[in-house]
């Protein structure tokens, strides 16, 4: 199967799931959409990577997920400064602004990278979203997320510079590090709560 | 057998032993020290790449080992590394039998060690952010214990040190495509800026230093220490590492004034809020950055010389954090760590507060201590260069000893006139060795200076020794 000629459709899965992901208050839509999220990381790697080394993006993506989803199954964020209708809003209109910059930057940032325009513009938006969520909120859960989503952008657009096995292995380990991390913080959070 | 791993993978094996056994936290830790120590004797003597003679029987210790294609290299000329990373863990680790750190410590201290090793040992250099990265999530579990909601410190660090990892990995990627083109100018300028955008976060560069202060305030005194006096040995050997390696990156005028620059920035800053701030813990964390400023000023400063200064500032920083970080966490046990609360603290633990003042004002620079002779030297150095910049940075400096002084005056200010001395007698002794060391450095500093010039030996193309 040629992934490079859906490669739109990995883009556009990018931007929705990372858009709920941004903005959903609701623990299984949360979930459902960093799933997704992963879905759209694979597919556009796959365009530039064999597919079975591909599917680790996916794999490791789902796995962190699941890891943090099951853990936090109460997802509760008195702690998060945007909330409501009104804090919806804002996110989603943050979010259109950085998708503005990352649609304008891409073409630039090419001449950086030896990476398709489509692979620049998964990669930044993802990026860009995980800049996002750390930037917006303190936490844990949410802060977690978005390091990983920062990880997943740069990981699109690494695999179209560096193919190397044991780069991809090692940044697995990274990601499923950084969701163990987080699952042990928000026991943390948990256990002084207690 | 060989060097990487002995000096990688065994204390991998020792790290999951320590994680089971001993349970008493005591016994890990003198373990988990005397281990480091065993280590650190074992780096002096080891015959890298000659292989030990045991009367008819050879056994050879190559320093390469190789796994999935990749080579870890621990050569003869990192010996002095080995030595010094390995002595101050096992410093880290007796020093807290005499606190309440967690037994933990002993187990993830070492696998972090063992970690930071295999970051320096790895070739392609690329690898290095991802092994960093592994060994900042090592430390997560430490610095912010089960019993406490994580706060705003612990999540700075992680994000910081984790964006780290893709400039780090690009700049790895960049370099090798200016080794193929080598007169593609974009292409250098792009790998100058992964390069200093990577190792800026990573070492705390303003303007990505909040982290450090707040993770001092809220974390363990004796924890914070062990990352902010680890963590920067490792980074900057990555660094000389790299710019040995990429000649051309040396000879790049851009990045050397940036480093120049944001050292100068980074003293300034954090002595001017030391100066200000109300809480011990969060000046070490000041003094973490000051320290990484004066490092960066060493190796800007270099370039027309040698890098002997940079490898100076070394001692006096590790010893000066050990005792600082210990004086706090024994502090911390019966009192809070505000400066307000702090007055008189003379009276009733003399030898907690002059540790804590003799340290803050040793990492200052002041005139026979540790950190002076060093200091004065680099100053003298950058002056040379600039007087600006050497102005500047002794405005850091001044900071730093106005906040020592400021703790000074608190701690002999008080209305009583009784002594209440509540100290425990090892740790008072302990401390007391730590203040001959910091005494001793600064009236002898040619001791350890041979010994920490052959630091330099791994970046010979450089260090111009």
């Amino acid at each position: 199967m040629n992934f490079s000629d859906l490669s739109n459709i990995p883009v556009i899965i990018i931007m929705g799931a990372s858009l709920v992901v941004l903005v959903s208050q609701d623990w299984r839509s949360f979930i459902i959409a960093i799933a997704i999220q992963y879905l759209g990381v694979f597919l556009l790697t796959a365009t530039v990577w064999p597919l079975g080394l591909a599917a680790i993006k996916l794999i490791v993506g789902w796995i962190a997920g699941s890891v943090i989803g099951a853990s936090q199954p109460n997802f509760h964020q008195q702690e998060d400064a945007f909330l409501g209708p009104s804090g919806s809003l804002f996110r989603v209109l943050a979010a259109g602004m950085m998708w503005l910059l990352v649609f304008s930057m891409a073409p630039i940032l090419m001449n950086w990278f030896p990476a398709g325009l489509r692979i620049m513009w998964g990669g930044l938006i993802l990026i860009g979203m995980g800049l996002l969520q750390l930037g917006i909120s303190t936490y844990t859960m949410r802060v977690v997320v978005g390091l990983l989503t920062v990880l997943a952008g740069f990981e699109i657009i690494y695999a179209a510079v560096e193919t190397s096995v044991l780069v991809a292995g090692l940044l697995a380990l990274v990601n499923l590090g950084l969701a163990l991390t987080g699952i042990y913080l928000l026991g943390s959070t948990r256990e002084s709560e207690t | 057998m060989s060097a990487p791993f002995l000096f990688i993978g065994l204390p991998l094996i020792v790290a999951i032993l320590l994680w089971y056994y001993p349970q008493n936290r005591i016994h890990a830790f003198l373990a988990a020290g005397f281990f480091c120590l065993g280590m650190m004797v074992f780096a002096s003597v080891a015959p890298i790449d000659r292989g030990f003679a045991l009367g008819p029987l050879s056994i050879p210790l190559p320093s390469v080992f190789i796994i999935f294609g990749r080579r870890f290299i621990l050569a003869a000329n990192s010996r002095t590394f080995l030595m010094l990373i390995f002595f101050f863990s096992s410093a880290w680790f007796f020093a807290a039998c005499l606190t309440h750190a967690q037994r933990t410590f002993a187990a993830v201290g070492i696998a972090v060690v063992s970690l930071l090793i295999a970051a320096t040992a790895v070739e392609p250099f690329l690898y290095s952010s991802l092994l960093i990265e592994t060994a900042v999530l090592f430390t997560v579990p430490l610095l912010a214990p089960l019993s406490k909601k994580p706060r705003k410190g612990i999540l700075r660090y992680l994000i910081f040190q984790t964006l780290a990892v893709p400039f780090i990995l690009l700049a790895g990627w960049a370099s090798s495509e200016v080794e193929i083109n080598p007169t593609n100018e974009p292409l250098i300028l792009q790998t100058v800026v992964f390069l200093g955008l990577g190792f800026a976060i990573w070492l705390a560069v303003f303007p990505f230093y909040t982290w450090a202060p707040m993770l001092a305030g809220e974390t363990y005194p004796l924890l914070a220490g062990f990352v902010f006096s680890i963590f920067p040995l490792v980074v900057f050997n990555n660094l000389l590492d790299y710019l040995n390696t990429y000649g051309w990156l040396w000879n790049n005028a851009m990045l050397i004034t940036s480093l120049q620059i944001s050292g100068v920035i980074m003293v300034a800053s954090a002595g001017l809020w030391a100066a200000f701030e109300k809480n011990l813990a969060r000046m070490l964390g000041y003094a973490f950055i000051l320290e990484n400023g004066f490092s960066l000023l060493a190796i800007s400063a270099a370039r027309d010389s040698d890098l002997k200064l940079f490898a100076f500032l070394i001692l006096p920083r590790m010893i000066g954090f050990l005792f600082w970080s210990l004086a706090l966490s024994l502090l911390k046990e019966s009192n809070s760590l505000e400066l307000d609360k702090l007055s008189g603290l003379f009276r009733s633990k003399p030898t907690y507060a002059i540790m804590i003042v003799i340290c803050c004002l040793s990492i200052g620079g002041f005139p026979l201590l540790a950190g002076f002779p060093v200091q004065s030297a680099l100053l003298a150095k950058i002056a040379q260069q600039s007087v600006t910049v050497a102005g500047i940075s002794l405005l850091g400096s001044v900071g730093m000893l106005v906040a020592g002084f400021r703790m000074m005056a608190i701690f002999v200010n008080n209305n009583s006139e009784e002594w209440i001395f509540s100290e425990n007698r090892i740790s008072m002794i302990v401390l007391g060795v730590g203040l001959l060391l910091l005494i001793g450095l600064g009236l002898f500093p040619q001791l350890f200076s041979a010994s920490m010039t052959n630091l330099l030996q791994a970046f010979g193309k450089i260090a111009g020794i």
